[in-house]
């Protein structure tokens, strides 16, 4: 028998739900924190969430010492050197992040330079580099994919050099992640669309990969049940809250789950894609992962077999023999795809992107090789096979 | 004190990591596959296989024109990528062909510090070694797939030029 073993961590308090936001002020003063500093995007703060934070936050007694709204999309460390700057310039003692995956991730990284009082994160790049706890972190999602608010990995984008410099250590865990659904009220269909499948792509990446491990399982099958209950929904009805709040949920579930047993062979192909084309990740992720469930399917048949009860429901589950609900689940997400792309146009094959060139297909299959989530896909993938996975989804 | 039996382990690990530098030293000149995995490290770049807290250890070096040179097992102070195994018993399990490389990595039993893809072509090349130098049956416990195309044939005939290469390297250590 094949002996048991893993590691599984997430020590994030989620605050979640109706007035989540209203909370901050005393989980702040909770932790001795009186001055943050909140860190966010131009597109968020057009939205107005900044001054609907701003104004929630000063009711409960805490003032917002500074604002940075100028991350960019990809994440920079020249934003991050420029946050810590204003941090020790403005006195702060926190950090609020308040975004998508990049501010967060931003922030994250402008903490290690924060604390430690230091210009350079070079020394602090890589796996397990930081040597003690960072001051406190609060991080507010604004779309329901990425899952940061709940890894330890923040990775942030070195112009200078081209490349993307990763920095894990459990002291990049937030001190607490708030899930409230105003938050996420604004964004557009196909951004909803394209996050959620992200967080759709996490759980079911975890689910089949070679870490997974009974806890990952329990939260990667509970967020593909939010994802694809909730999903349409959403869709249909924009400013339904609580499907809103159960996708946030959904991706902080599938954030839990992939932290712990890693993705594999969608994000690995999916990187490349949006290193070359600029794709965007979460629409990478949905038009590659039923193609790449298909690959591994002879692989991992009985584990995505077990996917179609929180993809389908247990009626479809019961009714599906066995034998034959892992190609039935993977029907399912291509129904998803179709049902998306009829609401909100978001493309079900890199074609339909506009940016990807058959021509490319062969340089991303070459890059996909190199990247490190490919070392946990369950297959061994060679050059020809990753590039047949791409052609199916051209 | 450790006991005789953790002695055993660490000997045997020491004995495979020199194994695995001499292996993919000669490798790199005489298998097309490693030979074309090594030209995409960085020139120069130093790559440290090792085992906490102490070792025993493995260093590689990337030599311009394509080539591994192997080091020896003294760490340098810097390394580019370096595989830490976290204690002597992982790796004895990998080098032993009791867990399998991916295993390994899936349970986090190593940790990988530095060029992350560089990481990943080291471990395409562990793959190719256990797949060229050990029996198929022992071979297929320690990688995800056994290449196809590699008949009795082929890897016989690897085998002779890569021990070859290894005896000559030791006799010349160029």
């Amino acid at each position: 028998m094949k002996e048991t073993y893993y590691e599984f961590s997430c020590s994030v308090k989620l605050i979640v739900g109706a007035r989540a936001l209203e909370n901050i002020p005393f989980e702040l003063s909770a932790i001795g924190a009186k001055k943050p500093l909140l860190v966010t995007d131009k597109g968020v703060a057009a939205a107005g969430l900044v001054d609907t934070l701003r104004e929630i936050l000063s009711t409960g007694g805490l003032e917002i010492a500074a604002v940075y709204d100028e991350v960019p999309p990809d994440s920079s460390l020249t934003a991050v050197r420029a946050i810590a700057g204003i941090y020790r310039e403005s006195g702060c003692d926190s950090l609020i992040a308040l975004g998508g995956g990049s501010p967060i991730d931003t922030a994250k990284a402008a903490n290690i330079l924060a604390s430690y009082q230091t210009d350079d994160p070079a020394k602090y790049s890589g796996v397990g580099n930081l040597p003690r706890p960072l001051n406190p972190l609060l991080v507010i999602p604004t779309t329901a994919g990425t899952g940061s608010e709940v890894t330890y990995v923040s990775i942030v984008k070195d112009e200078e050099r081209g490349v993307k410099v990763p920095f894990a250590s459990p002291f990049l865990m937030p001190h607490a992640a708030v899930l409230d659904p105003r938050m996420t009220l604004g964004l557009p269909a196909q951004i909803t669309a394209a996050t959620a499948m992200d967080a759709m792509t996490h759980a079911c990446e975890s689910f089949i990969c070679l870490a997974k491990n009974p806890m990952s399982d329990a939260y990667a099958a509970a967020a593909v049940r939010a994802v694809s209950e909730n999903l349409l929904k959403v869709l249909d009805r924009p400013g339904d809250e609580q499907g809103r709040l159960a996708l946030a949920q959904g991706a902080a579930m599938a954030g839990i789950a992939f932290s712990n047993s890693m993705v594999g062979l969608v994000h690995a192909l999916g990187h490349s894609v949006g290193a070359t084309c600029h794709v965007h990740h979460g629409t990478c992720m949905s038009i590659l992962l039923p193609a790449v469930l298909e690959y591994n399917l002879e692989a991992r048949r009985d584990a995505i077999g077990e996917l179609l009860l929180p993809l389908a429901g247990a009626d479809i589950y019961a009714a599906t023999p066995a034998a034959e609900r892992a190609d039935k689940a993977i029907a399912r997400l291509r129904w998803l795809k179709d049902e998306i792309h009829a609401r909100c146009g978001l493309p079900r094959t890199l074609s339909e992107t506009g940016k990807v060139e058959q021509s490319q297909l062969e340089q991303i299959a070459e890059m996909s090789l190199d990247d490190g989530s490919i070392i946990f896909n369950p297959v061994e993938v060679s050059r020809e096979e990753a590039l047949a996975v791409l052609r199916k989804s051209w | 004190m450790s006991s005789f039996r953790q002695r055993l382990k660490r000997i045997y690990v020491t004995v495979m990591m020199r194994v695995v530098g001499w292996g993919l030293r000669a490798m790199s000149r005489v298998d097309p596959v490693v030979r074309a995995e090594a030209a995409g490290f960085p020139d120069g770049m130093v790559i440290a296989m090792t085992t906490l807290p102490d070792g025993p250890s493995m260093v590689l070096q990337k030599i311009p024109g394509g080539g591994l040179r192997y080091l020896g097992g003294t760490l340098p102070a810097d390394t580019g990528l370096s595989i830490r195994f976290k204690h002597l018993d992982y790796a004895f399990r990998v080098f032993g062909f009791i867990e399998s490389t991916p295993t390994a990595f899936a349970r986090a039993r190593m940790v990988v510090d530095g060029d992350l893809p560089a990481g990943i072509r080291l471990v395409r090349c562990m793959y190719r070694l256990e797949s060229v130098l050990m029996p198929r049956f022992i071979a297929a416990r320690g990688v995800k797939r056994y290449p196809a195309d590699l008949g009795l044939g082929d890897k016989l005939g690897l085998n002779a030029r890569i021990y070859g290469r290894i005896a000559l390297d030791l006799v010349t250590r160029s």
